[in-house]
């Protein structure tokens, strides 16, 4: 099982798990205090040629939102990245890049037709940490790069129940000379109480 | 559509994502035996080229500079890193240096740049250039040609040369007691040439506004009480020439080893002047080209040659230390 596909069924797993039997219930009212987890599974690219580390990712997203309706989030995903390689007759280059991007957010849950959709503005801070493979004739090495990143995404969720799902649209800016900016989008299911 | 099946769509547009993210390319070929020494038309005044920072697509004038090359005809070509733009990438080195670069591939000997480590462990360049970077992911090695002795060496040791933290770590970093510290030590000890050239891609002395790198301080010494006569860098694009200088950034003109940074070998654009470093003799910022240097027996001259267009040169020559 690929790494993506596991930490895919982590998440779906755990979205599942907390799930209540309660599906078909009517839209929730205006809430007080609500906790809420979500699986993601989408896909993000940096604006550069270089070789990807971001691609097709999973993540896992935990949150709460407050009466004010302010959400406060932290979140986890594993992207694929890339694996490049050249040979020729003397030669075999392999190398590979994935990441995993772990981040805090703070947004404003904005409800609307009668609370079924929900669009939550919010700010993102967090890193990428950047796992980096290459082998050339029988030499190896590894790294791993930590690159910091900030900057706005949206959440477009439609609620089922305590069920929900939608979108994340994300954008980041990565102060860092090796860097460029990254944009994602992800589809989201999870469940809110 | 149960939830069974949403999930195994799932997964197959996983796969398909999955396979969509790996791809191959193929190398041009190595020489079949990738010696780093050269031998020399005239063991007596080996030619050389160096220059560093050179391909970019589009944007980059590697075209002109490599023209320049060709029209010199040297022995060895030595890069002086950053050799492709802006990431190091396998397709920046097969699709933009190898057209215009590429055919002096065979006689390259090429250090390792900042840029070069955008791509994981700057692998595409270690595959790129066979053996004429050294042992992979080291980036230290030497040779001879005719008289002289010529140490490659890697200056990606982190602190403020635009390099990623992990970098170091790949071959031990520059500090005095480092692995590419003791290796220079006994290469230098097992090489007593008289005449001896090191390279690499962070000056340790530069006006330009990369400014200069003061991690390369212990490798300098090294360098120095081995009675080390010339040192290339690039990094900085602009072309200098500093009067023979010691570890400490004061001119020597007994013990000090004279630099030069040849940052002009297509990048654009060239970069402005800081401040003028103690010790600079000559500088330009707005012209490209390469510089031809002839290693003699007992000495060296050398000739910066501009692309088409600019009139600025600069032309000496010096004896090797006794």
């Amino acid at each position: 099982m690929s790494r993506l596909t596991c930490a895919f069924v982590v998440s779906i797993v755990t979205t599942i798990l907390m799930t209540p039997a309660a599906r078909g219930e009517a839209p929730p009212t205006p809430p007080q205090h609500r906790w809420s987890v979500d699986a993601r599974l989408g896909y993000a690219t940096a604006w550069t040629t270089g070789q990807s580390f971001l691609g097709p990712a999973t993540g896992l997203v935990g949150g709460w939102t407050f009466r004010v309706p302010v959400h406060v989030e932290l979140g986890a995903a594993y992207h694929v990245g890339s694996i490049e390689s050249a040979v020729n007759d003397t030669l075999v280059y392999w190398s590979r890049r994935q990441s995993v991007f772990v981040h805090a957010a703070i947004g404003y849950d904005r409800a609307m037709q009668a609370g079924r959709l929900l669009v939550r503005p919010r700010l993102l801070l967090g890193s990428f940490f950047i796992v980096d493979e290459a082998e050339l004739g029988g030499a190896m090495r590894e790294g791993i790069e930590p690159r910091f990143a900030f900057g706005p995404g949206v959440d477009i969720l439609y609620r089922f129940g305590d069920l929900h799902a939608g979108i994340d649209a994300r954008a980041f800016f990565v102060p860092s000379h090796v860097a460029a900016p990254i944009g994602g989008l992800f589809g989201v299911l999870g469940v809110e109480r | 559509m149960s939830a069974s099946i949403r999930f195994v769509r799932a997964i197959s547009l996983a796969a398909v994502c999955l396979s969509a993210c790996s791809r191959s390319r193929e190398l041009p070929p190595c020489d079949a035996s990738p010696a780093l020494a050269v031998a020399p038309k005239d063991p007596g005044a080996a030619v050389i080229v160096a220059a560093g920072d050179i391909a970019e697509c589009p944007g980059g004038r590697q075209e002109e500079t490599a023209a320049l090359v060709e029209q010199i005809g040297p022995d060895a070509v030595f890069t002086l890193g950053d050799t492709t733009y802006p990431d190091g990438a396998l397709d920046e080195f097969l699709d933009c240096y190898h057209p215009s670069w590429g055919k002096f591939r065979p006689i390259t000997r090429a250090v390792v740049g900042n840029h070069e480590y955008h791509a994981p462990r700057a692998g595409p360049f270690f595959a790129y250039f066979c053996g004429g970077a050294g042992a992979p992911f080291e980036g230290r090695a030497s040779f001879d040609i005719g008289a002289w002795h010529v140490v490659m060496l890697n200056s990606n040791c982190g602190g403020d040369l635009d390099v990623p933290a992990s970098v170091p770590d790949d071959f031990g970093g520059c500090g005095p007691d480092s692995p590419q510290a003791r290796w220079l030590k006994e290469d230098l000890a097992a090489h007593p040439s008289r005449c001896t050239l090191a390279m690499w891609h962070h000056p340790r002395f530069t006006s330009g506004e990369h400014g200069s790198a003061a991690s390369m301080r212990d490798t300098w010494r090294i360098l120095q009480d081995a009675g080390v006569d010339l040192v290339l860098a690039g990094h900085a694009h602009l072309y200098e020439r500093f009067a023979p200088m010691n570890a400490d950034g004061e001119v020597d003109a007994m013990r000090g080893i004279r630099g030069f940074v040849i940052g002009t070998g297509g990048k654009m654009p060239l970069h402005g002047i800081d401040e003028v470093h103690a010790g600079s003799e000559v500088r330009n910022t707005d012209t490209v080209g390469v510089l031809r240097m002839e290693l003699r027996s007992n000495g060296y001259a050398w000739r910066f040659v501009p692309a088409a267009g600019g009139s600025f040169t600069d032309e000496g020559e010096a004896s090797c230390h006794d």
